[in-house]
C-alpha cells in the first residue's frame, strides 16, 4: 500500500491555510423555512395541479358570468331545459342535441306520444332508435331514444347555451359559476372565522396552561362529542336557511379542530429550549407570543385552513342537498346540484356540469393541503 | 383502566345531557307553531286543542322535565307528522335498512381500505402507490351524493345493470352500498399507507429483518398488527360520514331509511321526529368514540396495562 | 488463519431527490475469529451504513451497493439473494441495534421475538425454543426470565430491553455480531454493564464483534483494534494502541483532542472546526482538508492512498508522504494522549 515511489512535485505538500468560510461552502446553500417549503411545494406535481385547477375555478367564478350576455336571474319559459351547446364544438357532443326516452306499444307510438308530450313537431326529431324492445322489456312497451334538435324546435337556433339552461331557461353557465363564487365564499369565510377562533382559543388555553388550559379543555371535550352534523342541522333550522346561518352553522363547532392543533403546537413548542432561552432574555408575553409561538405555528394553521375550506363547501353542498341550503334565487354549486337531480334522468347536463366543478374544487383542495403538509411539516425535512 | 373507563362514561353523559337540553330550547326558540306548515287551515280553537294534547300549552320548565324524563325511559315523544305514531316507533320501523346499508358500506369499505392501504404502502413509490393515492384523494374529495348521482346514472338508467332506487333485495343494496362506502374505503386506505410506511421504516422492522425473518413473515407477523392498531381512530369520522351518507343516499335511492325520514321531517318541520334523529346520532356518534377508545386500549398492550397513552 | 470477514473495496450509495448520497465510498478491512473491531467518527460518516452493508439490509431500491465485496467465509455477501441473505441475517451474522427503546415490537411478548430466530434458523421446536429463550435470558442477566417471557418490550427499563435485543443477537450462536452504537441510549451506569456482558459472552462464544461508536471511552475499554471513518473512507486502522498513542491521521488527532480525560486540567475541549462534507458533492481530495489544519496543497487535488505505518498500522493522510512536512499534534492533544495512556479516560462518557 505504499506509495512512496510515485513523485509529486515538492511544492504540493507546501501547507495551505484555507480561508475561514471555505467550511460554509461545502454545506448546502441555507434556506429560509418558508422558502424550503416552497421549493418542496413546488416538487409536488400534485399539490401544484391542485393549485392551478383552484386558481383556474377561482378565476372562471369571477369571469364566467361575464363570458356570455345571459344573466343569472330572469325566467324564459321558451329556452327551458336545453343541452349545451357551442359553436365550433358540435363534433364533440356540444351540439344541443336532446334525447328523449319515450314508451308506446310500437315504435311509432312511442314516437308520436313522445312528439306529443314533449311538444315538438316531427321535422326537427334527427333521429330515432330502439332502445328496449317489447320482448325485452318486462311491461310490454317499446322504448324508443329521441333525438331531437331542441333548439330549432324552440325557435332559438341563433342561441348558444354553453352548459345548457335550466327548468326556467336560465342559462347554466352564468349560474355554475355564479353558483362558485358563493360556494367559494362560504368556504373561505367559514375557514378564516375558524381559524381565528381557533387561534385564539388554542393559543390562550396552550399558552397560559394551568386551570385556564384545563377547563378550557373540557369545554372543548364536551363540544367535540357532539357531531357536527347535529349541530350544523340544528343551527340551521334554528336561523332559517342562508348565507349567514349556513356561514355561522359551519363555525360554530368547526373551529375546535384548530384550537386543539393550536393549543397542542403551543405546549410543544413551549417546552422548548429556545422559548425558555428568550423568557431568560427578559422577552415578555406578548413578544414571545408574535416573535416565537405564532411563527412556528404558522405551518399547521396553514395546513388545516387548507383542510377546513373543502369540508366547508361540501357542508353547504350537503345541506342544500337535504333542504337546508342557500334559499333561491341565491344558487350555490350545492343548490345546483339539488336541483339539477329533479330531473338528471332526462337533462343528466344538468348533474354533470356542477359536479364536475364541486368535485374539482374539493380534489384541488384536498391535494393541495395534503401537499402543503408535506411541504410544511418539519418532521418531513431532511 | 377502570377509572378511565369511568371517566369516559361521565364525559359521555355530560355531552349528551349538554345535547338533549340544547335541542330542547332550540326547539323551543323556533318561531310559529309546528301546525303551521302541517294541516294548512286550521282553526284556532283546533290548533288550541292540538297544542293542548301534545302538551305545548305547558310552561316550558314542565315541557322540559317530562321531554328530559320520556327521554330516559326511551320515550322520545310523539310525531306531529303521523297522528299519534311515537317517534321511537318510528325510528325502530326505519332503523333495519339504515344499519343494513351503513354496517355493509363500512365493513366491506374498511377492509377494501385497508388492502388498498397495505399493498400501497408494501408498493411505495411506485404506480401502484400512485393509483391508490389518486384513488384515495378522489374518494374523500368527491361528495357522496354527487358520486351516487353518477353511479345511479350510469348503473342503473343508462347500462340498467343495477335497479335504480327502492328496497327490496340484496341487488337493491349494490349502488347506495358503493356509494356510502367510498369514503371509509379512501380514508383507512390513506391512514393504512401512512401508518405502514412509518412501522415498516421503524428499528424493529430492521431489527426483524436483522432476524432474518422472511419478507411475508415481516409483513403479516410484525407490521400489520402494529399499523392496524392506530387506523381503529378512524371509525370516529367514518362514523360521521356514514351518517352524513344515509341523509343523502337514501334520499337518493329511496331507501326507507332513517336519513330518508329525517330528511323528510326536516321539510315538515316535523320537530319531535328531528330531536329524536338528532339523539339518535348523537348517542351512535359518542359510543362509537368510547368503542375507539376502548378497543384501542384492549388492543395495544402498552395501554393495556398501564391504562392510559401520555 | 483466514479471516472471517473481508471487506474490499465496499462502495453504498443511495439515490434521494437531492441526488445521489454517497454514503460509504471505498472502505477496506478484515475481521479476525474472535477479535473486537471498533469503528469510530462522527455522525454521517458511514459506519453505520457500512455494517448495513454487511448485514445486507441496505434498502433497495434506493440504497445499493455499485462496487465492492463482502466475503464472509469466503463468500461474496453482496452477491447472495435475498433468501440466501435471511438464512445467514440473524444465523451466520446478527446484530444488535442503537436504540433499544424503538427496537423491539412493541405488540409482540418478548418471549416469542427470541424464539422467532431460534425457530427459523435452527428448526426447534416451540417448546425447545422457550427453553432456550428463557437460557438466554439468563444468559443476558435478566432476573426471573420464564415469567418476562410473557410480557411485553414497554414493561422492560432500557437496560433491560438492551439486554433482550442482546440475546435476540445471541440466539442463534453468531460467527459476527455487528454493535451499532450499543450503549449510546442507556445511562453511563447501564452502559458499563452492558459492554461488560458483551465482553464476557465473546469470552464464551469466540465471537467476533465489530463495535460502532463515536465515544473513544467505549472503544479503549472493548476493542482490539479501530477504524477511524470519516466522510464514508476509513482514514485510520491500526491496533488500540496505535490509534491512541502513535495517531497519523489529523482527523484522530482532533477525535482524541475532543474527548474529555479525567486529569485534563484545562477545562476546554478541542472541536474539530467545520462540518463534513456534502456527500452528494464529495470534495475533490482529501475529503477532511477543509478542516484540517495541517492540509497540504496536494489534500486538495488528490485522495492520499493508505501509508503504511507498521505492520497492523495505515493512514490515509499526505503527511505520512516522504516529502510533506513534519507536522505533530499540538501540545494538548498530546497531552491529552498522555492522559489516556495513563488510562484515565473518563470510560463511556457521552459525547454526542
Amino acid at each position: 500500500m505504499d506509495n512512496g515511489t510515485k513523485k509529486y512535485n515538492a511544492e504540493k505538500f507546501e501547507r495551505v491555510h484555507l480561508p475561514d468560510d471555505a467550511n460554509e461552502e461545502l454545506s448546502r446553500p441555507q434556506l429560509s423555512f418558508w422558502k424550503d417549503a416552497w421549493i418542496r411545494l413546488c416538487k409536488n406535481t400534485g399539490a401544484i395541479t391542485g393549485l392551478i385547477v383552484i386558481v383556474f375555478i377561482i378565476l372562471m367564478a369571477f369571469i364566467g358570468p361575464f363570458m356570455n350576455d345571459y344573466t343569472n336571474e330572469g325566467a324564459n319559459y321558451d329556452a327551458a331545459y336545453l343541452p349545451p351547446k357551442v359553436k365550433g364544438l358540435e363534433a364533440i357532443g356540444f351540439d344541443g342535441m336532446q334525447t328523449y326516452e319515450v314508451q308506446g306499444a310500437t315504435e311509432e307510438e312511442a314516437i308520436e306520444r313522445g312528439l306529443a308530450g314533449y311538444e315538438i313537431e316531427e321535422e326537427y326529431v334527427q333521429d330515432t332508435e330502439v332502445v328496449i324492445t317489447k320482448e325485452e322489456s318486462e311491461d310490454g312497451y317499446v322504448t324508443v331514444a329521441m333525438e331531437v334538435d331542441i333548439y330549432a324546435a324552440r325557435g332559438l337556433e341563433d342561441q348558444y347555451f354553453w352548459f345548457g339552461t335550466d327548468s326556467m331557461g336560465r342559462d347554466l353557465w352564468t349560474r355554475i359559476w355564479s353558483g362558485t363564487q358563493i360556494s367559494l365564499y362560504i368556504g373561505f369565510l367559514a375557514a378564516m372565522i375558524d381559524m381565528v377562533i381557533g387561534v385564539i382559543y388554542g393559543g390562550i388555553s396552550g399558552y397560559y396552561g394551568g386551570r385556564t388550559d384545563n377547563i378550557m379543555q373540557r369545554i372543548i371535550e364536551i363540544l367535540s362529542g357532539i357531531p357536527n352534523l347535529v349541530v350544523v342541522i340544528l343551527m340551521i333550522i334554528l336561523l332559517k336557511p342562508g348565507l349567514i346561518a349556513i356561514t355561522i352553522a359551519l363555525t360554530i363547532t368547526g373551529w375546535i379542530g384548530m384550537a386543539r392543533i393550536v393549543r397542542g403546537q403551543v405546549l410543544k413548542l413551549k417546552g422548548q429550549e429556545f422559548i425558555l432561552a428568550a423568557r431568560t432574555l427578559g422577552a415578555n408575553d406578548k413578544r414571545i407570543l408574535m416573535k416565537h409561538l405564532i411563527p412556528n405555528v404558522t405551518g399547521m394553521i396553514i395546513i388545516n385552513t387548507m383542510f377546513t375550506i373543502p369540508s366547508a363547501i361540501f357542508f353547504e353542498a350537503f345541506l342544500s342537498f337535504i333542504g337546508l341550503g342557500l334559499q333561491p334565487p341565491i344558487a350555490s354549486l350545492g343548490t345546483l346540484i339539488d336541483t339539477a337531480f329533479d330531473d338528471y334522468r332526462v337533462f343528466p347536463y344538468m348533474l354533470l356540469y356542477p359536479a364536475v366543478i364541486i368535485s374539482l374544487l374539493m380534489i384541488g383542495f384536498n391535494i393541495l393541503a395534503d401537499g402543503l403538509r408535506d411541504a410544511l411539516d418539519p418532521k418531513m425535512r431532511k | 383502566m377502570a377509572k378511565y373507563i369511568l371517566q369516559r362514561l361521565v364525559y359521555m353523559f355530560i355531552t349528551l345531557f349538554v345535547i338533549a337540553t340544547a335541542t330542547f330550547f332550540l326547539m323551543q326558540l323556533l318561531p310559529g307553531s309546528p301546525f303551521n306548515e302541517l294541516g294548512g287551515k286550521m282553526t284556532e280553537a283546533q290548533e288550541q286543542i292540538l297544542l293542548e294534547e301534545y302538551g305545548l300549552n305547558d310552561p316550558v320548565p314542565v315541557q322540559y322535565a317530562k321531554y328530559m324524563l320520556g327521554m330516559v325511559q326511551g320515550d322520545l315523544g310523539v310525531s306531529f307528522q303521523y297522528d299519534n305514531r311515537s317517534v321511537t316507533d318510528i325510528i325502530l320501523d326505519r332503523i333495519g335498512p339504515s344499519a343494513h346499508l351503513g354496517a355493509q358500506a363500512l365493513i366491506i369499505g374498511s377492509i377494501l381500505g385497508i388492502i388498498l392501504g397495505m399493498i400501497a404502502a408494501i408498493r411505495h413509490n411506485t404506480w401502484v402507490d400512485y393509483s391508490s393515492n389518486v384513488l384515495a384523494v378522489i374518494g374523500i374529495s368527491i361528495p357522496s351524493f354527487v358520486f351516487a348521482g353518477l353511479l345511479q346514472y350510469y348503473f342503473a338508467v343508462q347500462w340498467r345493470i343495477f335497479p335504480p332506487s327502492f328496497w327490496e333485495g340484496p341487488i337493491y343494496t349494490v349502488l347506495p352500498t358503493i356509494s356510502l362506502l367510498i369514503f371509509p374505503m379512501a380514508i383507512c386506505a390513506r391512514f393504512m399507507r401512512t401508518e405502514m410506511l412509518e412501522v415498516l421504516g421503524s428499528d424493529y422492522i430492521e431489527l426483524a429483518r436483522a432476524k432474518g425473518v422472511s419478507n411475508s413473515s415481516i409483513m403479516f407477523k410484525h407490521a400489520l398488527r402494529n399499523a392496524l392498531i392506530p387506523v381503529i381512530t378512524v371509525l370516529g369520522p367514518i362514523t360521521v360520514s356514514l351518517m352524513t351518507g344515509t341523509l343523502v343516499i337514501e334520499q337518493i335511492f329511496a331507501v326507507p331509511g332513517i336519513g330518508e325520514q329525517f330528511v323528510r321531517s326536516i321539510s315538515v318541520n316535523d320537530y319531535p321526529v328531528i330531536m329524536g334523529t338528532t339523539m339518535l346520532f348523537s348517542v351512535l356518534f359518542i359510543l362509537v368514540i368510547l368503542i375507539v377508545d376502548l378497543l384501542y386500549g384492549m388492543i395495544d398492550p402498552r395501554i393495556r396495562i398501564t391504562g392510559g397513552k401520555d | 488463519m483466514d479471516p472471517i470477514l473481508d471487506v474490499r473495496h465496499l462502495h453504498v450509495f443511495f439515490d434521494t431527490y437531492g441526488g445521489t448520497v454517497q454514503a460509504v465510498r471505498g472502505v477496506d478491512f478484515t475481521l479476525e475469529k474472535g477479535e473486537t473491531l471498533a469503528i469510530v467518527g462522527e455522525s454521517g460518516s458511514g459506519k453505520s451504513v457500512t455494517v448495513k452493508a454487511l448485514m445486507g439490509l441496505v434498502t433497495k431500491p434506493a440504497g445499493h451497493i455499485p462496487e465492492g465485496e463482502i466475503l464472509f467465509e469466503g463468500k461474496d455477501l453482496t452477491k447472495l439473494s435475498d433468501k440466501e441473505m435471511q438464512k445467514i441475517r440473524g444465523k451466520d451474522i446478527s446484530m444488535i441495534f442503537q436504540d433499544p427503546m424503538t427496537s423491539l415490537n412493541p405488540t409482540m411478548k418478548i418471549g416469542k421475538q427470541i424464539m422467532e430466530s431460534l425457530i427459523l434458523h435452527q428448526k426447534l421446536s416451540k417448546s425447545e425454543a422457550r427453553n432456550r429463550a428463557v437460557e438466554l435470558l439468563e444468559l443476558v442477566g435478566i432476573p426471573d426470565p420464564a415469567s418476562r417471557m410473557n410480557q411485553y418490550p414497554h414493561q422492560f427499563s432500557g437496560g433491560m430491553r438492551q439486554r433482550v435485543v442482546i440475546a435476540i443477537a445471541l440466539a442463534c450462536n453468531p460467527k459476527v455480531l455487528l454493535a451499532d452504537e450499543p450503549t449510546t441510549a442507556l445511562d453511563v451506569t447501564i452502559q458499563a454493564q452492558i459492554l461488560e456482558l458483551m465482553k464476557e459472552i465473546q469470552r464464551k462464544m469466540e465471537t467476533s464483534i465489530i463495535f460502532i461508536t463515536h465515544d473513544l471511552g467505549v472503544v479503549a475499554n472493548v476493542a482490539d483494534r479501530v477504524a477511524v471513518m470519516y466522510a464514508g473512507k476509513i482514514v485510520e486502522i491500526g491496533t488500540v494502541d496505535d490509534i491512541f498513542y502513535h495517531p497519523k491521521h489529523p482527523y484522530t488527532w482532533g477525535l482524541l483532542g475532543s474527548m474529555p480525560t479525567v486529569d485534563s486540567d484545562d477545562e476546554k475541549l478541542m472541536a474539530i472546526p467545520g462540518t463534513p462534507p456534502d456527500l452528494i458533492n464529495p470534495p475533490k481530495g482529501d475529503a477532511f482538508a477543509a478542516r484540517n489544519e495541517y492540509a497540504l496543497q496536494i489534500d486538495l487535488e488528490e485522495e492520499p492512498p493508505m501509508f503504511k505505518v507498521s505492520d497492523t498500522h495505515y493512514a490515509a493522510t499526505w503527511l505520512l508522504h516522504g516529502d510533506a512536512p513534519d507536522v505533530e499534534p499540538s501540545e494538548a492533544v498530546k497531552k491529552r494522549m498522555k492522559g489516556i495512556a495513563k488510562g484515565n479516560l473518563s470510560a463511556g462518557k457521552e459525547n454526542r
